[in-house]
């Protein structure tokens, strides 16, 4: 998986390579390396509906108490029953009371919204309280969670794979939500093949599936193709099964679906997006090899993202709803074509070295005319990776620019340079002359790292000058960065009226408001998941 | 400022009244707006101020409901907007989450007739932190704990009881 960074290879490595590349490194363990990608992945994914014990517990003192759970029920009750060092516990209602059952006096529905609350061991312990709460928990849809088995009883004799299929097994079903990262199946075929099928007849709707490897391509159960009751899908480092016609996977109410390091065929990719007619989330990570190109043609997509794959070709050919293309492409080249896209409001990071981009059969080049055809005027947020100091890569943002009249937030995200600083570059800038956005629309900057070099410099000062809409400009506040923030204090105190309105005044930002900026990968990905987070770029939750 | 406000009444199931601002429970319960809204063509013109029956709360509970509707929905009493998190950096906590903490920090009859009245006053907020404090109560407790503190009969046969535990022996 990260064995393409290896750049010396010529071609994708074989699984076996890659994991003999991974054997043969001096330092640390093939399995610690696999390890701290696997963490990386699983960084990535939204966030569990129950927090496991061991991360809620630290701050909550009720979860401490973990270890007192019992195995049987009346032999502890004499040991624990007594300590009464729980104020909580100590206090007794139906003493008090009138020894009338107050909890169980809440109707089913209410119970099962409590348990529902509970991890996916505290749910099923509730079970065997009363005829009434075991009946309560058999009727609440099931939560599984593996992370639920680890905490303070980890000890346990009994393996994570098996618990977790025990629990599956001993309830009816429907199953609300699977979550499970942190098993190896390998060797683990048999109740892989179990589970899935379970999870098949319960009607599991959520399920993130996730393989800890090695290896890098188990086969994933062909009865995933038969979870029809899907509305959420994360699958973390399979071989995607086969698509044919004798099982046609039709996924009619799956909306969000990722594909984390998941060998799937080109071909299988196609039908499988095919076969989810309103799915609005579509991630693909990590992938390496195959898929080789990425087609969208959905009636329902919202959000596309194409994070660290080797994906040689993302087009965009037919997406009405499509709202946010999000990239983060690490060292392989790929073409981007937005061919139909009439909503596309969020693009980024458009890398400007590694990037093709091409609108509406155009294909865009560094200085180029552009027509209406090669425009997205639905564009309001573009976010770009270049070098300044490269002249193409610096040419192409003005001509990008002119693309998008209607862009309103531009973040940039500055690679330092390697040769300092190259000859041309202020000039180029002083002569540039505006474009409609920046006349009239764009209203933030954000620059992630520090401009340092003349051309660099060149780039904020033509921002600064031609930005008549010009907002907010948000930097580094690195001392490396001190020329180009106060070049950004001196320009907008003359522009004292654009500041008033600055979004930022108003929370008791710094007069200036220069935004800190900063760069979180995983961040940027769970806001790009989110559709509540109108700018998944902006890092708004850093004090000032 | 407060004078000028609409207020109305709400009248416990044991005969208590208790004045709130009709904006701030209107945005707070649901039930509460639809009642007011049901009510409000014929009091447009008349200055009498309404008193609504809530005939499933006690006064004990009613009080604590409006107190925490107070802190939750009076927008000049919240720092910043009521739902906004966003405003907060990740590490801080809401300014509220310290008084919600404290709000359910009592005992298991109080908290349970909280909950029923959340739900019967639709307040979604209150609903969630009630529910989840019961679930926490839940937590951390052995199985006759549970029992004890929550005044469950175990009524459970015995074979049954030990099917139920052989059931479910990978939670233990």
């Amino acid at each position: 998986m990260d064995a393409d960074g290896g750049g010396e290879h010529e071609g994708p490595m074989t699984y076996a390579q890659a994991q003999q590349f991974f054997t043969s490194m001096e330092g640390p363990t093939a399995q610690e390396r696999i390890d701290y990608i696997f963490a990386s992945l699983i960084s990535l994914l939204p966030r569990p509906f129950v927090p496991a014990p061991e991360v809620a517990g630290d701050d909550s003192d009720s979860d401490s108490e973990h270890e007192r759970f019992s195995l049987t029920s009346s032999d502890s009750s004499e040991a624990s029953g007594g300590v009464g060092a729980d104020p909580a516990a100590a206090f007794h209602p139906a003493a008090v009371g009138d020894g009338e059952d107050h909890i169980s006096h809440l109707p089913d529905a209410l119970l099962s919204n409590i348990i529902s609350r509970l991890t996916t061991k505290e749910a099923a312990r509730t079970a065997v309280l009363s005829t009434r709460w075991g009946g309560v928990w058999a009727a609440t849809p099931l939560l599984v969670d593996d992370a639920h088995f680890f905490g303070a009883d980890r000890h346990s004799d009994i393996p994570i794979m098996r618990a977790v299929s025990r629990c599956v097994a001993a309830h009816p079903g429907p199953v609300r939500a699977v979550r499970v990262t942190r098993v190896s199946f390998h060797a683990n075929e048999y109740p892989l093949q179990r589970l899935v099928a379970d999870l098949a007849d319960k009607d599991v709707k959520d399920l993130i599936l996730f393989n800890r490897p090695w290896p890098l391509n188990m086969p994933l159960p062909v009865d995933i193709l038969r979870c029809a009751s899907l509305e959420r899908l994360y699958l973390g480092v399979w071989h995607f099964p086969e698509i044919t016609a004798a099982r046609p996977s039709v996924f009619h109410e799956l909306r969000e679906l990722g594909l984390f390091h998941c060998v799937v065929r080109d071909k299988d990719l196609d039908t499988l997006l095919a076969h989810c007619p309103k799915l609005e989330i579509f991630s693909i990570v990590m992938s390496y090899g195959a898929p080789s190109r990425l087609r969208i043609v959905s009636p329902s997509l919202r959000v596309a993202v194409d994070w660290q794959s080797t994906l040689r070709e993302v087009s965009v050919e037919d997406a009405p709803c499509l709202e946010r293309m999000i990239f983060h492409t690490i060292e392989t080249r790929r073409s981007i074509k937005i061919v139909s896209a009439p909503r596309l409001q969020v693009l980024g990071f458009l890398n400007l070295n590694l990037h093709k981009l091409e609108i509406g059969g155009t294909a865009i080049r560094a200085g180029m005319n552009v027509g209406a055809r090669a425009m997205v005027p639905s564009l309001k947020i573009l976010a770009v990776t270049l070098q300044f100091a490269c002249n193409q890569e610096a040419k192409m943002l003005p001509t990008l620019l002119k693309c998008f009249p209607h862009l309103e937030k531009l973040h940039v995200l500055a690679i330092p340079s390697k040769p300092p600083s190259s000859a041309h570059g202020l000039e180029f800038w002083e002569s540039l002359d505006s474009c409609e956005c920046l006349r009239l629309r764009l209203n933030t900057l954000n620059v992630y790292g520090c401009l340092v070099q003349t051309n660099e410099i060149g780039f904020l000062q033509y921002m600064i000058r031609e930005g008549k809409a010009l907002r907010a400009v948000g930097l580094c506040p690195s001392p490396n960065n001190k020329v180009a923030m106060d070049l950004v204090l001196a320009s907008f105190e003359s522009k004292e009226a654009s500041f008033v309105e600055s979004k930022r005044s108003s929370r008791g930002g710094s007069s200036a408001d220069v935004i800190l900026a900063e760069i979180n990968g995983s961040q940027i990905f769970q806001n790009a998941i989110d559709m509540s987070i109108d700018d998944p770029f902006f890092s708004d939750n850093i004090p000032l | 400022m407060a004078s000028e406000k609409k207020v109305v009444f709400l009248r416990s199931s044991d005969g208590e009244a208790f004045e709130v601002s009709e904006e701030v429970i209107s945005a707070a319960s649901v039930t509460i707006k639809g009642m007011i809204d049901e009510e409000s063509p014929s009091r447009a013109d008349t200055a009498a101020t309404t008193t609504l029956a809530i005939p499933n709360v006690t006064a004990a509970t009613l009080s604590r409901v409006l107190h925490y509707v107070n802190k939750h929905f009076d927008a000049a009493a919240v720092v910043g907007r009521p739902d906004d998190y966003i405003f907060c950096a990740p590490g801080d906590e809401h300014p509220l989450a310290r008084f919600d903490d404290d709000f359910v920090d009592v005992d298991n009859d109080t908290l349970i007739d909280l909950v029923h009245a959340a739900e019967y006053l639709h307040i979604k907020k209150l609903f969630d932190l009630t529910c989840k404090a019961v679930a926490d109560k839940l937590k951390g407790r052995t199985i006759d704990q549970i029992r004890e503190t929550f005044g469950i009969v175990n009524d459970y046969t015995v074979e049954e009881e030990v099917e139920v535990y052989r059931e479910n022996s990978w939670a233990f």
